[in-house]
């Protein structure tokens, strides 16, 4: 058979993946603290050398270009609310929160940009069903919505409570989203102070920009065409070369 | 089907829910004491697509995780009626409803009842008691003529507070219940109380109006990836 065929199959199968991310992209454009992901595609003869290398081949070949999806951690814009609860980080660190979810074990920590809290029922502050915020000394029972955080992430009560807010960032780029805004990392360091700056009243925005998913989506379908008009081709070669080429009598 | 498909259905219905609890908000911006919610998504999970690369994951759509109430205090117009009272701070209204239960309230366009026996109690607009800082129902003090002293009133009138206001619950008709997360209500006597002066809605009409764009644009889009996921199951269907 021809390789054509299946190269162009595999083309239609990963311009559909780079539609799946950008669909759940464009789902999200408007979910506070969201970074949007990105499909990082490899050539077929880095793939093919990594098999070759990894064991014998046989002669099947995958044809799988398609390497990994990368999240872009960049900076959201803010949006001022005036809402005690509310908080936003300027730079590239986290805020730190404790999943309430039964999926996770006890200690698990999942990072999040979004800084949209509420006050749950037992006066903890927390980021809605995912989980609550953690401080440097654990959860934060807080009690109160009287409250301001100075720019460095310290929590100070109308009653005279105080509360470091535990923040990290990630070294390198790699970070596995968990739903619910959240993200977990292989690399998380404490942040420096400095490198941040935490601001009260507002909450950081989706980094997704919407025309560069449209134009990622428009230019996904286009040559998920092409590849099928390449698959239809190679495919009435195939059907010559069977129905005459091969014709008995 | 396709994951983005669904995605993408995903993103219409939650921004029609959007799209549902800013509607609410602008027919509220002129409802005395109206404090509106704002929809905070979330992404749902993720799954991996190819079990030897970690990294090949595919995000499933958005929710609206929950509703946060902008509990700020807004402008404060002059009524000129001295019944009329409004709280330049965090604080509430106790009205003790026709059930017995107590709610609180923002709005404080009160008035003067007259019970059977004569004497008169200060109520909201749906008949509702107003208490005083004890938690009882005010009593009005009289003029040397017998009628009520409308003055003495803002005196009485309790303002309570509580420990976390953006948890309250709303009941409608501008009530809101206390529950776990905002605590037990406080009477408070430090806060100022204003006569002549009502609250105006919180809900501000071109900030919601820039949100029913947004929700618009991000629906129409989410449409448009449904619509392109579509396409493209037209085109594996006529590939043969």
């Amino acid at each position: 058979m021809f390789r054509g065929y299946y190269i162009s199959a595999n083309g239609m199968i990963n311009q559909q993946r780079i539609l799946d991310v950008t669909s759940n992209n464009i789902a999200n454009s408007k979910t506070a603290g969201f970074k949007s992901d990105r499909n990082v595609s490899d050539t077929f003869e880095r793939q093919l050398i990594l098999i070759r290398g990894r064991k014998n081949t046989t002669g099947t070949i995958e044809y799988r270009n398609f390497e990994k999806t990368q999240t872009d951690l960049t900076q959201g814009s803010f949006e001022f609310t005036e809402r005690r609860l509310d908080a936003a980080i300027r730079g590239d660190v986290f805020f730190n929160i404790a999943p309430t979810s039964n999926l996770y074990e006890e200690n698990d920590v999942l990072l999040t940009k979004n800084g949209q809290f509420n006050i749950d029922d037992e006066g903890y502050l927390a980021l809605g069903s995912a989980g609550r915020v953690l401080s440097t000394d654990g959860p934060i029972q807080i009690g109160t919505a009287d409250f301001s955080i100075s720019n460095d992430g310290v929590i100070t009560t109308s009653d005279g409570k105080t509360f470091t807010l535990k923040l990290s960032s990630v070294d390198g780029e790699d970070v596995l989203k968990k739903g619910d805004n959240m993200f977990t990392a292989e690399n998380v360091t404490d942040a420096q102070a400095g490198n941040y700056e935490v601001i009260q009243g507002a909450y950081e925005r989706s980094n997704v920009d919407i025309s560069t998913e449209m134009t990622r989506a428009i230019e996904a379908q286009r040559v998920f065409d092409a590849c099928s008009q390449a698959l239809k081709q190679i495919d009435s070669i195939n059907q010559r070369a069977a129905s005459e080429i091969g014709k008995i009598g | 089907m396709t994951n983005g498909f669904y995605s993408a259905s995903q993103g219409v219905l939650t921004m029609q829910s959007a799209m549902d609890i800013t509607a609410n908000n602008i027919a509220n911006v002129s409802t005395d004491g109206f404090k509106p919610l704002r929809a905070s998504f979330s992404d749902l999970i993720y799954t991996v697509r190819n079990k030897n690369k970690e990294n090949v994951d595919t995000g499933h759509g958005v929710k609206i995780d929950k509703t946060d109430r902008i509990f700020k205090v807004s402008s404060l117009r002059n009524t000129g009626n001295a019944l009329d009272f409004a709280i330049p701070s965090d604080g509430f209204f106790a009205v003790q409803r026709s059930d017995g239960t107590i709610a609180y309230t923002r709005d404080g366009a009160f008035s003067l009842g007259k019970t059977p026996d004569g004497t008169y109690q200060v109520c909201d607009d749906k008949g509702g008691k107003v208490l005083d800082a004890e938690g009882n129902p005010l009593t009005v003090t009289y003029n040397g003529d017998g009628t009520p002293d409308s003055a003495a009133i803002s005196e009485k009138i309790g303002v309570y507070r509580f420990a976390n206001p953006y948890g309250i619950t709303s009941d409608g008709d501008n009530y809101y219940l206390s529950n776990e997360s905002t605590g037990e209500a406080v009477a408070d006597d430090k806060l100022d109380i204003l006569s002549g002066y009502l609250e105006n809605s919180t809900a501000d009409l071109a900030e919601q109006m820039v949100n029913v764009i947004q929700y618009q644009r991000a629906y129409s889009l989410n449409i448009k990836m449904v619509q392109t996921a579509d396409e493209i199951e037209n085109v594996v269907n006529n590939l043969r």
